[in-house]
């Protein structure tokens, strides 16, 4: 397999993961798409260089992680006026899934940067020790992370809900 | 092709900070090309010999803010995106405060051997033209220069190092968040 084939195969594989993770960091559609985009750039031109130490979603996942991390550095997401924002209320959606989704995703957007990529990855159903792995931190501080941020989301949530 | 597509569309900032430094050398190599190519071929007659020191002085500080450049170009390239992200955020944060310490003398120093070199430069260029003339062409040259440097090139650098020292500030904080439980 030369690296084109090799390259559209793990986009095939692994884009619609990627732009689940950009989405959770950015609440973005257009700007996840961005990121994914950044994230295949980086992945095709370091590709030579993938020595097989990690598994491959490990590595892309790492590298989608660093380009958001990035990304957020230099623009930073406007803060979300939980009070006064002309965001819409779960009552309005009439309790259909998708909108869940996306409050869940703008909950998620409130969170501090870290801690987006990490629910975002958990929300991935990505193991532990991957998660670990791609965010080089110990699995038992992952897991004290992953207690408090699941905590803090759900009171971020909830309180979009009583809106 | 896919990365073709992908290539087209994107917005990567570290490419395209590699691109400017890149660029920038390379306009600066042309530069120097130019001005030895000139003191060089072109016939320029020139009776004193430190009009075309002056010229070669020019030259090497052209060469020698391109290689500066391409140096930044250099570390810019080492950053690697495939590292845990508290490595890559040390890598951007070592870039950043590289940066911040080059501002200080980079543009300063670059600016005065070039203007000691305009200077010599201009020696021979004014003997024998009407004083009046003379008078009239450094006034505004001084002037400009000048302004240039104590208005707008001190704007830029505390700009410049109020924008690096919020990167800073953020990298360390996303770099706690990590370290963190």
């Amino acid at each position: 397999m030369n690296q084109q084939e090799q390259f559209t195969a793990l986009y095939n594989q692994y884009a619609t993961g990627i732009k689940k993770l950009c989405l959770g960091y950015t609440g973005d559609e257009a700007l996840a798409k961005d990121l994914l985009q950044e994230t295949f750039i980086s992945v095709w031109n370091n590709m030579k260089d993938f020595r097989a130490e990690s598994k491959w979603s490990t590595w892309i996942y790492r590298i989608a992680v660093n380009t958001c991390l990035g990304y957020l550095r230099k623009k930073k997401p406007a803060t979300i006026d939980i009070e006064h924002s002309d965001f819409k209320t779960p009552a309005d959606y009439e309790n259909s899934i998708e909108q869940d989704v996306q409050l869940l995703y703008k909950s998620i957007n409130r969170l501090a940067e870290t801690d987006r990529f990490i629910i975002s990855l958990v929300l991935e159903d990505k193991p532990y020790d991957e998660i670990a792995a791609i965010s080089g931190i110990t699995e038992n501080n992952l897991r004290v992370k992953i207690f408090r941020i699941k905590k803090q989301l759900t009171e971020i949530y909830n309180s979009y809900a009583r809106l | 092709m896919l990365a073709d597509t992908i290539n087209k569309t994107s917005l990567n900032t570290k490419r395209k900070m590699q691109k400017q430094q890149q660029g920038g050398a390379i306009m600066l190599l042309m530069t120097a090309a130019l001005i030895a190519a000139l003191a060089l071929f072109a016939n320029l007659n020139f009776t004193k010999w430190y009009t075309y020191a002056a010229m070669a002085l020019i030259s090497l500080v052209c060469i020698c803010q391109a290689a500066f450049m391409f140096n930044i170009y250099r570390k810019l390239k080492a950053i690697n995106e495939t590292e845990i992200p508290a490595v890559h955020l040390q890598q951007w944060e070592h870039y950043y405060e590289m940066r911040k310490k080059q501002n200080k003398w980079n543009m300063p120093l670059y600016y005065v051997l070039l203007n000691i070199a305009m200077g010599i430069y201009l020696l021979e260029l004014f003997t024998g033209r009407p004083i009046v003339n003379v008078i009239i062409f450094l006034t505004v040259y001084a002037a400009w220069m000048l302004f240039s440097y104590f208005y707008l090139g001190k704007r830029i650098i505390a700009k410049e190092e109020k924008r690096l020292k919020i990167i800073i500030s953020e990298l360390k904080t996303i770099e706690l968040q990590l370290s963190n439980p």
